[in-house]
């Protein structure tokens, strides 16, 4: 295991996290993993199906909360604050640790009231005039504007899969996260519409902390900077992707990037 | 008595045909086999062939006693009644259906002695018909039994597919009885279309149904007061609807949505696991105890609440107490059919939704009961179907008195309950008042119908979108 997590870094991470186990019930999915989330690039968790990425994805947002049997362990912080503290409040963490799932999942409500719901949940907007003006810029900033600026009110979920993936991209950024977590967004997804969220991506960039887990190595190797591999709930090695994939470390690494590992 | 008898030999006997066709493909297969594999020898295993040949014998069979247990007692009566000389038949079929009567009780024994002398007379010669009747289709049955099982029998070659004509065979007793199920609902609706059109004769149809004064009460002496009966239905209909459709589901769509939403989305599933199955239980509750509760402790709370709002004649049977028992009695149905629906709803639809941000309550009010809106309201609907159809509890909580009123505490009746007064008490059999309960129960059910079709089509085209 990396015993500098931080390499690379000039500046204040975004999130990290310090001895984190996670159970399910008896069972322990996560190791003791520490790792650094930084603001500056794409982060991306590889590694062999099962092995937790997913787990450790929603310790970030706290999305294991709602799985009744799973306990975490260690220390999360977001911007230094501990997000497991007795005084974060989840509303407002998920507000600003977004998330896009494996499956797009867009609400049964049209396109507009899809971006709309977060904004409202959260009071972002004033007026009808804001809301126009923050949906647009997420559909905009998500690449699906041109697409579906004249059928804004026909229901998100009769879209082409990527078009619904956007859409819940853009759902995501419609209340400005600072943080994106993106677990397999575009597993369920053809070559194109993948090349158009890879795209999206890459935009995104910069803007956003952005994680996202893939089985795809061409992908990570394509959307990130920086590469976590996981192995058996264990983070084995973290670093710039460029090296993970070049010039690993571990032989564990090595194995799986070659594909000589499952 | 002598009909069990000819059943019991019959089905006998049909076992007999089995063990022989059984026996014969038997030796069929080890005469084919010469010793070795039985496999493949014969086409269909022993058992078919017995089954096959046990049907053959047995169908016949059955038929001609069924038909003679329902229609034996008809022929009977019309050979005996066709003894007498002219003069002595009897003149209207209500003495016709007199006489006989009696003969059959003499020929039971339930009656010790006739009033009219000609069914002491009839008495031997029914009874003497009667067994003829019954030795002779027992003779037929087993002469049929008997034919058919040799047919059968003669047909089984090692080749011969026993094994499919046994299974097209069950294809077709399978689609009789559901045929049988069937016939017997189209029947009954036959009938009350049949008795409604006889009422409509009488009132019209245009004065039934837009009519707003209800008083079934004909004269039976044409000089009587109220000589002429009402039969508008109008504030029946209102009746039913306002305790079954709104007051009941005022009460039942809160109460069963909400404990759907709880069951669903907030419960330890241990929790979970005990309480569905409680609530279920409550529909099991005989509807006739909701009506005692009704009737002895909630009409009265709801008496003594409208005294005490100053409405000094407040009726002891109000559409409040009705509505709100019954309202509770649906809460199960409605809890239910929410509940599928509720959890039909995608659990991605639920994560992306609290991932946003969202509390758990803010996510079921604006994704989960959205989402299962279609299904929740097709549960609704027949719910609300089967609060108009119930009956027991307005009987006992509602009242009988057809006031056309939306204030809650008054009296109403409901259309079952009508029927039950209508039905209920001395009545020719044909007058007006009797009559209107069958044109009641046809708008009844054609009401149940058209909500059943109609919440049936939301809940599946709901199931559709999902899957
Ligand atoms: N809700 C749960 N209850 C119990 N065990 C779980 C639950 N979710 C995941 N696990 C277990 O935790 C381990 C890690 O699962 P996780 O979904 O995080 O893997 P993953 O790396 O995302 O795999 P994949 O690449 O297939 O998505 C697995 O062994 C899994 O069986
Ligand atoms: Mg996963």
């Amino acid at each position: 295991m990396n015993q500098n997590p931080a390499i690379g870094h000039n500046q204040q991470p975004k999130m990290t996290a310090r001895g984190v186990n996670v159970f399910y019930g008896q069972k322990q999915a996560i190791k003791d993993v520490s790792i650094d989330v930084s603001s500056d690039h794409v982060t991306a968790f590889i590694g062999p199906s099962g092995c937790g990425k997913s787990t450790f994805l929603r310790c970030l947002n706290r999305m294991n909360d709602t799985v009744d049997s799973a306990r975490v362990e260690g220390r999360i912080e977001l911007d230094s604050q501990d997000i497991y503290a007795a005084a974060m409040d989840v509303v407002q963490l998920r507000a600003r640790v977004g998330m896009v799932f494996q499956k797009p999942n867009p609400f049964p409500k049209s396109i507009y009231e899809n971006v709309a719901y977060g904004p409202r949940l959260h009071g972002l907007a004033r007026n009808k005039a804001d809301m126009d003006a923050i949906v647009e810029s997420a559909l905009r900033r998500a690449g699906l504007w041109d697409e579906v600026k004249d059928r804004l009110s026909e229901s998100g979920t009769a879209m082409s899969g990527g078009q619904q993936q956007r859409l819940c991209i853009a759902r995501a950024i419609a209340v400005d996260p600072e943080v994106i977590l993106m677990d397999e967004p575009c597993s369920a997804l053809d070559p194109i519409a993948t090349a158009r969220i890879e795209e999206l991506i890459d935009e995104l960039r910069g803007r956003y902390a952005i994680v996202i887990v893939t089985h795809n190595m061409q992908q990570a190797a394509r959307v990130s900077q920086k590469t976590a591999f996981f192995h058996l709930g264990s983070l084995v090695e973290y670093d710039d992707t460029s090296t993970i994939f070049t010039n690993p470390r571990e032989t564990r690494t090595k194995d799986y990037i070659t594909g000589r590992y499952g | 008595m002598r009909l069990l008898i000819a059943l019991i030999l019959v089905l006998g006997l049909a076992g007999l045909a089995y063990l022989a066709g059984r026996a014969r493909a038997d030796r069929m297969a080890l005469a084919a086999a010469g010793g070795g594999s039985r496999l493949g020898t014969i086409h269909s295993r022993p058992v078919h062939h017995g089954v096959y040949v046990a049907m053959l014998a047995l169908a016949p069979a059955l038929l001609v006693l069924l038909g003679w247990g329902v229609l034996g007692d008809r022929m009977v009566a019309g050979q005996v009644i066709a003894t007498l000389p002219a003069a002595e038949q009897p003149a209207t079929p209500n003495d016709r259906a007199a006489l006989l009567n009696e003969v059959r009780g003499l020929v039971s024994g339930d009656l010790p002695k006739a009033f009219n002398p000609l069914a002491e007379r009839l008495a031997p010669v029914y009874a003497a018909a009667d067994a003829n009747g019954d030795l002779l289709a027992g003779a037929l049955a087993v002469a049929l039994l008997c034919a058919g099982g040799a047919w059968g029998y003669s047909r089984l070659r090692p080749d011969f597919r026993a094994r499919n004509r046994v299974e097209r065979h069950v294809r077709t007793i399978l689609l009789l009885t559901s045929v049988v199920a069937i016939l017997t609902t189209f029947g009954i609706v036959l009938s009350l279309i049949f008795e409604s059109i006889r009422f409509f004769q009488m009132v019209s149809p245009v004065e039934f149904l837009t009519g707003l004064q209800w008083s079934p009460q004909t004269a039976l002496r044409a000089d009587q007061v109220g000589a002429s009966g009402a039969f508008g239905a109008v504030p029946l209909f209102w009746g039913t609807i306002f305790i079954g459709a709104i007051i009941a589901m005022a009460v039942a769509i809160p109460l069963g949505l909400m404990s759907a939403i709880y069951l669903t989305q907030y419960a330890d599933p241990r929790l979970r696991r005990w309480l569905k199955p409680v609530l279920e239980l409550l529909a099991g509750v005989p509807t006739v105890v909701y009506g005692f509760f009704a009737a002895l402790t909630v009409a009265p709370l709801v008496r003594s609440f409208a005294v005490a709002l100053g409405m000094t004649d407040a009726s002891s049977d109000s559409a409040l107490a009705a509505g709100l028992v019954m309202g509770i009695m649906i809460v199960p149905f409605v809890s239910s059919m929410a509940d599928d629906a509720l959890t039909a709803v995608p659990g991605a639809m639920r994560d992306g939704s609290l991932a946003m941000g969202a509390t758990m309550s803010e996510t079921v009010k604006k994704v989960m009961v959205p989402a299962a809106l279609p299904g929740i309201i097709g549960g609704v609907l027949l719910a609300v179907s089967r609060a108009i159809g119930e009956t027991m509890i307005v009987v006992m909580a509602a009242g009988l008195a057809a006031n056309l009123t939306a204030n809650p505490f008054s009296s109403v009746t409901t259309v079952t309950t009508q029927i039950v007064a209508l039905l209920t008490g001395d009545q020719e059999f044909d007058s007006a008042k009797t009559l209107s309960a069958f044109a009641l129960g046809l708008v009844l059910f054609v009401m149940t119908l058209i909500l059943n079709i109609y919440a049936l089509a939301v809940v599946k085209k709901y199931r559709e979108a999902y899957e």
